[in-house]
């Protein structure tokens, strides 16, 4: 019975059948196809993992420096090593630059070879040289603060002193100096007062003209200067630097806004000037 | 005994008089050097194509230009003292009667394939010269030759790095089959070598950068491995391609800012219900640490502390203080979105703005002392630029989308300059979005996405030296 049934059946393939695999298998490719439109469409209906851009960017510096001779070309050449680090290059880079003999004689390293050896030595200056502008940073700080300490102790002396001339002068100089004392202030009459408006008018005549690089905006540089003025024109008799801000351009802008402020005001009492007059020079925010 | 108190008096009231008088003079007023800029001769005794060095002129005054930090004597008024023969002294009193502060002397020759430029820059009035060197570099690419240069240049004055040697990266619309898709582009900061990161024909968000500048990330819509569709972190690796999952948890994953120390990231997430910000390990992975959830900000003009408005809370958009220990971020919590700051530590933070309609894409400055923001007025509608100090002072406005015929612009997503003298960011004055680079006073403002692209989202790395 099972022998009959292969017999007639096993080679005979009904017609539905084989139109159904027929169908079937022609469909496969349309599958992929409308799978693939819909992926392009954005439209994922099964997993999707999207192939990783390998884009491989070109690292930036890669210009290879020398320093230039301080003489002439044709005079003695030393060569200084100033090289901005060279980056390891990723593969597929379009150029790579070779070594170049220059005309004087200095070579430019091979690239590949003192890349690593140019940054690490980078590096080991970038720690060095942060140490070294911390401790300096410090130091600054540490001068500043002594100068400002010293100036402030100054002051309060002063303060102290004017106190007690102004009550030795109301004791002792009452009939002359009275009517000239201004009311109810400790530090006062007509000297403290005059001094206050006349320093008023030099720290604007000076801070008209004091106009450091822009550069110098954010470094909050801080210099004093005492100035020495001719009682009868104004004009600068002497002035020096009592305090550097560590920076040659700031300090000349301080010495310019000096010199270009003249003629600057004169005081009425000219005993003022006698022992010269203190200026800081300081960043907008303390 | 009277006699001598008024003998006292009279030695002290002397005393007085002598004392030296002290005043304090504050900077505020700043000046563009007097540079003398002169032309690029060829090294003596070489000869070179008249057009490349008239490129490499044209490159030389762009970049010093852009650098915004100098007055240039104009050419004509020293054209007798620019010769090539002078190239490696300068005569310091002739220069000074010119009126130049500084002096740059510029020759340049080829050699095989190679462009070797040689640079000499003097201080007039220090009378010295501050450096003078030799660059070489293939012809093809002599711009780099003119950034190195001009990067010198800045480092030496100004003690600033990176206005040329660092990139921006930013999104700009694909040209694949979607057409709103979004790729991530890096450009340099003068619109050159563009290339195209990403082509993963899909929506990318808000790309940042590491601090070290050898990552960005960036938010992406993608189907994740369960088949689920949602957002995804990733980073991009620029040295190896290599990209991997940050965070893909429910709902955003996005605004992602790298810590200046780069042990973690601030995002915004919203898995639990609202968009917050948390920090997330730089390697990606472990749970997410909620940042802006329990801060508590003080309560202005006044003790204590605000009261959370939790229905519209939302916060964005964060943005690290340089020194890590702040975050500036964007927070719906009163009402209009508004600016806050908050200590990453105590979590006690600060209402910045208080006014507009609707305040976002913060960014701290490199220096710590400013943060520019967009924020959109009630009366005008669009979004421009403001700065404002860390503690709430000095609002200023920096741009203005005015136009003729009433029609306005916005300006968004600015992103600082490692120098912090310039700033990038997106702006739709042509028509189409175009990422700008500007310097802070808005003097120099040049395009830098390619033409006829719809660009945004801009981010400017740090220097990479």
């Amino acid at each position: 019975m099972a022998s009959n049934v292969m017999d007639q059946d096993f080679f005979a393939i009904p017609s539905r059948a084989l139109v159904f695999s027929l169908v079937l298998h022609i469909s496969i490719p349309f599958v992929f196809i409308t799978l693939h439109s819909l992926d392009k469409w954005g439209l994922f209906p099964f997993l999707h993992h999207s192939e990783p851009s390998k884009q491989v960017y070109q690292n930036f510096i890669q210009v290879d420096v020398v320093a230039l001779p301080d003489a002439l070309p044709n005079e003695e050449k030393k060569a200084v090593d100033m090289s901005l680090p060279i980056m390891p290059k990723p593969g597929g880079t379009p150029e790579i630059p070779t070594p170049v003999h220059s005309n004087d004689g200095m070579t430019v390293p091979d690239e590949a070879a003192t890349a690593a050896a140019n940054l690490a030595k980078r590096k080991h200056l970038d720690a060095q040289e942060a140490a070294d502008k911390a401790h300096k940073e410090k130091l600054r700080k540490a001068e500043e603060d002594k100068i400002l300490k010293h100036l402030k102790e100054e002051a309060d002396r002063e303060a102290a002193l004017k106190s007690i001339v102004a009550k030795g002068k109301q004791k002792g100089r009452q009939q002359v100096a009275g009517n000239l004392l201004s009311k109810g202030a400790s530090i006062s009459g007509m000297i403290g007062t005059s001094k206050d408006q006349y320093g008023a008018l030099v720290t604007q005549a000076i801070h008209e003209h004091f106009n450091p690089y822009m550069w110098l905006q954010k470094r909050k540089l801080f210099a004093v200067v005492r100035m020495d003025l001719f009682p009868t024109t104004g004009r600068v008799r002497a002035k020096k630097i009592l305090k550097s801000s560590g920076d040659s351009s700031y300090d000349s802008a301080v010495l310019q806004a000096i010199d270009e402020s003249q003629p600057l005001p004169i005081p009425a009492d000219s005993s003022i000037l006698e022992d010269g007059i203190t200026i800081e020079f300081r960043p907008e925010k303390p | 005994m009277k006699r001598i108190i008024l003998l006292i008096s009279i030695v002290l009231y002397s005393v007085n008089l002598h004392a030296a008088m002290y005043i304090s003079v504050t900077a505020s007023n700043f000046k563009k050097a007097k540079l003398a800029l002169g032309h690029v001769h060829p090294l003596p005794g070489a000869t070179i194509d008249p057009k490349l060095l008239e490129d490499i002129d044209t490159q030389v005054h762009s970049d010093m230009e852009l650098a915004n930090l100098f007055e240039f004597i104009p050419q004509s008024n020293f054209a007798d003292m620019d010769q090539a023969k002078d190239l490696y002294a300068a005569k310091y009193e002739e220069w000074a009667a010119k009126g130049a502060a500084f002096v740059i002397k510029l020759g340049v020759k080829t050699e095989g394939t190679k462009l070797v430029m040689e640079a000499l820059l003097f201080d007039i009035p220090g009378q010295k010269k501050i450096f003078g060197t030799r660059y070489s570099y293939p012809v093809a690419q002599y711009y780099r030759v003119v950034h190195a240069l001009t990067e010198d240049v800045l480092k030496e004055l100004s003690g600033e790095k990176g206005l040329f040697f660092s990139r921006i990266a930013m999104v700009c619309r694909g040209t694949g089959v979607r057409k709103n898709s979004k790729e991530v582009f890096v450009v340099d900061p003068d619109g050159r070598n563009l290339t195209q990161l990403t082509s993963d024909n899909t929506l990318t968000l808000s790309p940042s950068w590491s601090p070290d500048s050898k990552y960005l990330l960036y938010t992406q819509y993608t189907t994740a491995r369960n088949g689920k569709k949602g957002t995804m972190l990733k980073r991009h690796s620029l040295a190896t391609g290599d990209r991997k999952p940050m965070s893909s948890r429910d709902g955003m994953n996005s605004g992602a800012a790298w810590s200046p120390k780069g042990d973690r990231v601030a995002m915004t997430l919203s898995f639990n219900g609202r968009p917050e910000i948390y920090f997330i390990g730089s390697a990606g992975g472990g749970e997410p640490d909620p940042f802006s959830r329990n801060l508590q900000i003080r309560r202005v003009g006044g003790e204590g502390f605000q009261t959370l408005f939790a229905a519209t809370l939302f916060d964005v958009e964060p943005s690290w203080s340089p020194d890590g220990s702040k975050i500036v971020f964007s927070s719906a919590r009163t009402g209009n979105p508004m600016i806050f700051t908050a200590d990453v530590n105590t979590k006690i933070g600060n209402q910045l703005t208080f006014a507009g309609k609707y305040n976002a894409t913060p960014a701290w400055s490199p220096k710590g002392d400013k943060i520019v923001f967009a924020a959109q007025r009630v009366a005008e509608g669009n979004f421009d630029l403001y700065l404002i100090d860390p503690d709430g002072n000095n609002l200023t406005r920096l741009t203005s989308g005015e136009r003729a015929v009433g029609r306005r612009v916005n300006t968004e997503n600015p992103s600082w300059a490692p120098t912090g003298r310039h700033m990038t960011f997106s702006n739709n004055d042509g028509g189409n979005y175009a990422v700008y680079v500007m310097s802070l006073d808005g003097a120099v403002k040049r395009k830098v996405s390619p033409e006829g692209r719809e660009c945004t989202e801009p981010s400017w790395s740090n220097f990479e030296g």
